[in-house]
Protein backbone atom coordinates (compact mmCIF):
# COMPACT_ATOMS: atom_id res chain seq x y z
CA UNK A 1 0.00 0.00 0.00
CA UNK A 2 2.63 3.08 0.90
CA UNK A 3 5.28 2.96 -1.64
CA UNK A 4 8.45 5.18 -1.39
CA UNK A 5 7.53 7.97 -3.09
CA UNK A 6 5.00 8.26 -0.48
CA UNK A 7 6.96 8.51 2.20
CA UNK A 8 8.68 10.92 0.37
CA UNK A 9 6.14 13.07 0.23
CA UNK A 10 4.57 12.93 3.56
CA UNK A 11 8.32 13.45 4.99
CA UNK A 12 8.61 16.80 2.62
CA UNK A 13 5.66 18.12 3.89
CA UNK A 14 5.63 17.08 7.50
CA UNK A 15 9.25 18.84 7.33
CA UNK A 16 8.08 21.78 5.49
CA UNK A 17 5.35 21.98 8.18
CA UNK A 18 7.91 21.74 10.85
CA UNK A 19 10.30 24.45 9.53
CA UNK A 20 7.87 26.85 8.96
CA UNK A 21 6.30 26.29 12.42
CA UNK A 22 9.41 26.69 13.86
CA UNK A 23 10.91 30.14 11.58
CA UNK A 24 9.14 32.57 13.96
CA UNK A 25 11.71 31.01 17.12
CA UNK A 26 14.83 31.87 14.88
CA UNK A 27 14.04 35.76 14.71
CA UNK A 28 12.81 36.87 18.19
CA UNK A 29 13.22 39.66 20.20
CA UNK A 30 10.98 41.68 23.09
CA UNK A 31 7.71 43.44 21.54
CA UNK A 32 6.85 46.81 22.52
CA UNK A 33 3.60 47.18 21.63
CA UNK A 34 0.29 44.59 20.75
CA UNK A 35 -2.09 45.98 18.23
CA UNK A 36 -5.42 44.58 18.08
CA UNK A 37 -7.33 45.02 14.72
CA UNK A 38 -11.03 43.98 14.71
CA UNK A 39 -12.32 43.41 11.35
CA UNK A 40 -9.22 44.86 9.33
CA UNK A 41 -9.59 48.11 11.01
CA UNK A 42 -7.67 49.07 14.17
CA UNK A 43 -8.99 48.45 17.37
CA UNK A 44 -6.26 50.06 19.74
CA UNK A 45 -2.62 49.87 20.53
CA UNK A 46 -1.57 49.49 23.66
CA UNK A 47 1.74 49.03 25.52
CA UNK A 48 3.27 45.42 26.94
CA UNK A 49 4.64 47.55 29.89
CA UNK A 50 1.59 48.44 31.52
CA UNK A 51 -0.54 45.88 33.24
CA UNK A 52 -4.25 46.02 31.88
CA UNK A 53 -7.13 44.43 29.99
CA UNK A 54 -8.94 45.41 27.47
CA UNK A 55 -11.81 44.06 26.55
CA UNK A 56 -13.08 43.73 23.26
CA UNK A 57 -16.95 43.43 21.03
CA UNK A 58 -17.25 42.74 18.02
CA UNK A 59 -20.62 41.41 15.68
CA UNK A 60 -19.51 38.26 16.24
CA UNK A 61 -18.80 37.72 20.23
CA UNK A 62 -16.69 39.27 22.96
CA UNK A 63 -13.67 38.93 23.88
CA UNK A 64 -10.65 40.29 26.43
CA UNK A 65 -6.83 40.85 26.05
CA UNK A 66 -5.17 40.81 29.30
CA UNK A 67 -1.70 42.57 29.47
CA UNK A 68 0.64 41.50 32.12
CA UNK A 69 4.29 41.22 32.85
CA UNK A 70 4.99 42.60 29.48
CA UNK A 71 2.69 39.60 27.75
CA UNK A 72 -0.81 39.79 25.82
CA UNK A 73 -3.09 37.49 25.44
CA UNK A 74 -6.69 36.19 24.93
CA UNK A 75 -9.10 35.50 27.60
CA UNK A 76 -12.43 34.67 28.09
CA UNK A 77 -13.57 34.56 24.33
CA UNK A 78 -17.04 33.68 23.70
CA UNK A 79 -15.90 32.12 19.90
CA UNK A 80 -16.50 28.22 20.08
CA UNK A 81 -12.77 27.31 19.21
CA UNK A 82 -11.04 29.03 21.60
CA UNK A 83 -8.24 28.76 19.10
CA UNK A 84 -7.09 32.46 20.02
CA UNK A 85 -6.45 31.50 23.74
CA UNK A 86 -5.00 28.51 22.96
CA UNK A 87 -1.99 30.83 20.90
CA UNK A 88 -0.73 31.64 24.37
CA UNK A 89 1.48 34.95 25.50
CA UNK A 90 2.79 36.93 23.59
CA UNK A 91 5.48 38.63 24.22
CA UNK A 92 8.08 38.97 21.02
CA UNK A 93 7.79 40.64 17.97
CA UNK A 94 5.82 38.82 15.26
CA UNK A 95 3.77 36.89 17.90
CA UNK A 96 0.32 36.69 17.12
CA UNK A 97 -3.16 35.72 18.12
CA UNK A 98 -5.87 35.22 15.58
CA UNK A 99 -9.81 35.06 16.51
CA UNK A 100 -11.33 33.72 13.12
CA UNK A 101 -14.78 33.81 14.01
CA UNK A 102 -14.42 37.61 16.21
CA UNK A 103 -12.05 38.54 12.78
CA UNK A 104 -10.25 39.84 15.69
CA UNK A 105 -5.87 39.20 15.19
CA UNK A 106 -2.98 40.72 18.12
CA UNK A 107 -0.21 41.04 17.15
CA UNK A 108 2.98 42.24 18.94
CA UNK A 109 4.82 45.07 17.11
CA UNK A 110 8.53 46.98 17.75
CA UNK A 111 7.16 50.29 18.00
CA UNK B 1 -16.03 2.78 -21.40
CA UNK B 2 -18.11 4.79 -24.41
CA UNK B 3 -19.58 7.86 -23.50
CA UNK B 4 -22.77 7.33 -22.26
CA UNK B 5 -21.32 4.98 -19.83
CA UNK B 6 -18.72 7.37 -18.35
CA UNK B 7 -21.47 10.06 -17.71
CA UNK B 8 -23.36 7.54 -15.92
CA UNK B 9 -20.43 6.81 -14.05
CA UNK B 10 -19.36 9.95 -13.31
CA UNK B 11 -22.94 11.28 -12.50
CA UNK B 12 -23.21 8.64 -9.95
CA UNK B 13 -19.47 9.48 -8.64
CA UNK B 14 -20.55 13.12 -8.37
CA UNK B 15 -24.05 11.81 -6.55
CA UNK B 16 -21.78 10.36 -4.15
CA UNK B 17 -19.59 12.73 -3.87
CA UNK B 18 -22.36 14.97 -2.87
CA UNK B 19 -24.07 12.89 -0.28
CA UNK B 20 -19.91 12.27 0.92
CA UNK B 21 -20.20 15.87 1.13
CA UNK B 22 -23.32 16.58 3.19
CA UNK B 23 -22.03 13.25 5.54
CA UNK B 24 -18.94 15.33 6.47
CA UNK B 25 -21.14 17.83 7.03
CA UNK B 26 -23.32 15.64 9.91
CA UNK B 27 -19.88 14.59 12.11
CA UNK B 28 -19.76 15.90 15.39
CA UNK B 29 -16.13 16.26 16.29
CA UNK B 30 -14.26 19.43 14.62
CA UNK B 31 -10.95 18.65 16.63
CA UNK B 32 -11.55 22.56 18.13
CA UNK B 33 -11.35 24.23 14.38
CA UNK B 34 -14.24 25.83 13.11
CA UNK B 35 -14.52 24.66 9.32
CA UNK B 36 -12.59 21.82 9.78
CA UNK B 37 -13.42 18.81 7.61
CA UNK B 38 -11.98 15.45 6.82
CA UNK B 39 -12.47 15.72 3.09
CA UNK B 40 -14.43 12.62 2.31
CA UNK B 41 -15.30 13.61 -1.12
CA UNK B 42 -11.43 14.26 -2.21
CA UNK B 43 -10.84 10.37 -1.85
CA UNK B 44 -13.33 9.92 -4.66
CA UNK B 45 -12.18 12.67 -6.70
CA UNK B 46 -8.41 10.72 -5.96
CA UNK B 47 -9.93 7.80 -7.14
CA UNK B 48 -11.67 9.10 -10.44
CA UNK B 49 -7.70 11.16 -10.98
CA UNK B 50 -6.56 7.60 -10.94
CA UNK B 51 -9.13 5.78 -13.19
CA UNK B 52 -10.85 8.47 -15.73
CA UNK B 53 -8.11 11.23 -15.51
CA UNK B 54 -7.46 14.44 -14.91
CA UNK B 55 -10.69 15.96 -17.21
CA UNK B 56 -13.35 13.85 -15.38
CA UNK B 57 -11.79 14.06 -12.01
CA UNK B 58 -11.67 18.35 -11.77
CA UNK B 59 -14.72 18.59 -13.73
CA UNK B 60 -16.87 16.42 -11.03
CA UNK B 61 -15.02 18.22 -8.04
CA UNK B 62 -15.47 21.56 -9.70
CA UNK B 63 -19.35 21.16 -10.14
CA UNK B 64 -19.03 18.77 -6.41
CA UNK B 65 -17.75 22.65 -5.04
CA UNK B 66 -20.56 24.52 -7.08
CA UNK B 67 -23.36 22.61 -6.06
CA UNK B 68 -22.62 22.26 -2.44
CA UNK B 69 -21.29 25.93 -1.83
CA UNK B 70 -25.04 26.94 -3.44
CA UNK B 71 -26.61 24.64 -1.26
CA UNK B 72 -24.72 25.11 1.99
CA UNK B 73 -22.43 27.40 1.72
CA UNK B 74 -22.12 31.38 0.38
CA UNK B 75 -20.08 33.51 -2.20
CA UNK B 76 -16.72 33.51 0.12
CA UNK B 77 -16.97 29.86 0.71
CA UNK B 78 -17.56 29.30 -2.67
CA UNK B 79 -14.27 31.01 -3.31
CA UNK B 80 -12.58 29.46 -0.69
CA UNK B 81 -13.47 25.79 -1.73
CA UNK B 82 -13.14 26.13 -5.23
CA UNK B 83 -9.61 27.94 -5.28
CA UNK B 84 -8.48 25.25 -2.78
CA UNK B 85 -10.30 22.33 -4.69
CA UNK B 86 -8.61 22.81 -8.09
CA UNK B 87 -5.06 23.83 -6.72
CA UNK B 88 -5.15 20.06 -4.48
CA UNK B 89 -6.35 18.32 -7.45
CA UNK B 90 -3.83 19.62 -9.80
CA UNK B 91 -0.66 18.94 -7.68
CA UNK B 92 -2.96 15.55 -6.55
CA UNK B 93 -2.24 14.64 -10.61
CA UNK B 94 0.79 15.93 -10.96
CA UNK B 95 2.24 13.60 -7.78
CA UNK B 96 -0.14 10.40 -9.39
CA UNK B 97 1.69 10.84 -12.62
CA UNK B 98 4.82 10.02 -10.89
CA UNK B 99 5.03 6.30 -10.92
CA UNK B 100 6.91 6.46 -7.14
CA UNK B 101 4.04 8.12 -5.90
CA UNK B 102 0.90 6.33 -4.63
CA UNK B 103 -2.81 7.15 -3.08
CA UNK B 104 -1.46 8.01 0.13
CA UNK B 105 1.29 10.43 -0.78
CA UNK B 106 -0.60 11.91 -3.62
CA UNK B 107 -3.42 12.52 -0.76
CA UNK B 108 -1.60 13.80 1.55
CA UNK B 109 0.00 16.05 -0.20
CA UNK B 110 -3.62 17.26 -1.59
CA UNK B 111 -4.79 17.34 1.86
CA UNK B 112 -2.21 19.98 3.40
CA UNK B 113 -2.28 21.92 -0.12
CA UNK B 114 -5.94 22.18 0.18
CA UNK B 115 -5.81 23.90 3.61
CA UNK B 116 -3.21 26.09 2.82
CA UNK B 117 -4.50 27.11 -0.34
CA UNK B 118 -7.46 27.64 2.06
CA UNK B 119 -5.45 30.28 4.57
CA UNK B 120 -3.82 32.34 1.61
CA UNK B 121 -6.94 32.88 -0.09
CA UNK B 122 -8.40 33.85 3.25
CA UNK B 123 -5.40 36.08 4.09
CA UNK B 124 -5.72 37.82 0.40
CA UNK B 125 -9.59 38.22 0.91
CA UNK B 126 -9.20 39.92 4.41
CA UNK B 127 -6.07 41.56 3.41
CA UNK B 128 -3.93 40.12 7.04
CA UNK B 129 -1.16 38.18 6.50
CA UNK B 130 -1.48 37.40 10.19
CA UNK B 131 -3.87 34.61 9.25
CA UNK B 132 -0.81 33.17 7.35
CA UNK B 133 0.78 31.99 11.14
CA UNK B 134 -2.44 28.92 11.05
CA UNK B 135 -0.53 27.75 8.04
CA UNK B 136 1.62 24.89 9.74
CA UNK B 137 -0.54 23.42 11.70
CA UNK B 138 -3.43 23.35 9.25
CA UNK B 139 -1.00 22.00 6.85
CA UNK B 140 -0.19 18.92 9.43
CA UNK B 141 -4.12 18.91 10.46
CA UNK B 142 -4.60 18.23 6.40
CA UNK B 143 -1.71 16.07 5.73
CA UNK B 144 -3.31 13.07 8.18
CA UNK B 145 -6.75 13.80 6.84
CA UNK B 146 -5.32 13.26 3.51
CA UNK B 147 -3.34 10.24 4.49
CA UNK B 148 -6.82 9.04 5.53
CA UNK B 149 -8.10 9.65 2.18
CA UNK B 150 -5.32 8.27 0.84
CA UNK B 151 -5.95 4.74 2.44
CA UNK B 152 -9.97 4.69 1.52
CA UNK B 153 -9.17 5.56 -2.04
CA UNK B 154 -6.39 2.85 -2.00
CA UNK B 155 -9.33 0.18 0.07
CA UNK B 156 -11.88 1.22 -2.85
CA UNK B 157 -9.90 0.60 -5.88
CA UNK B 158 -8.36 -2.77 -4.74
CA UNK B 159 -11.99 -3.47 -4.81
CA UNK B 160 -13.43 -1.79 -7.47
CA UNK B 161 -10.81 -3.50 -10.00
CA UNK B 162 -11.26 -7.06 -8.49
CA UNK B 163 -15.17 -6.15 -9.63
CA UNK B 164 -14.09 -4.34 -12.86
CA UNK B 165 -15.79 -1.99 -12.28
CA UNK B 166 -14.82 1.80 -13.24
CA UNK B 167 -11.00 0.86 -13.50
CA UNK B 168 -8.82 0.70 -16.57
CA UNK B 169 -7.25 -2.11 -17.52
CA UNK B 170 -3.51 -1.44 -17.95
CA UNK B 171 -3.87 1.81 -15.82
CA UNK B 172 -0.33 3.07 -15.09
CA UNK B 173 -1.74 4.06 -11.67
CA UNK B 174 -2.16 1.05 -10.19
CA UNK B 175 -0.65 0.34 -7.19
Amino acid sequence: MVKKGDIAVISAIAFLAAMLFLLPFFRKSPGKTVKVTVNNKVFGTYSLNDDRTVKISTENGRTTLVIKNGAAYFEGSTCPDKLCEKMGKLSSVGDTAVCLPLKTVAEVTGQ
Amino acid sequence: MNRAKKAAYLGLSLALCLILSYLESLLPFQFGIVGFRIGLPNFLILLLLSTQGFGSAISVNILRILIVNLLFGNIISLAFSLAAGVLSTLLMFALLKLRSVGFLGASAAGGACHNVVQVAVAAILFKNTALLKLCPPLMLLGLFTGIFCGILSYLCHNRLEKLGIGTKAGNRNKI
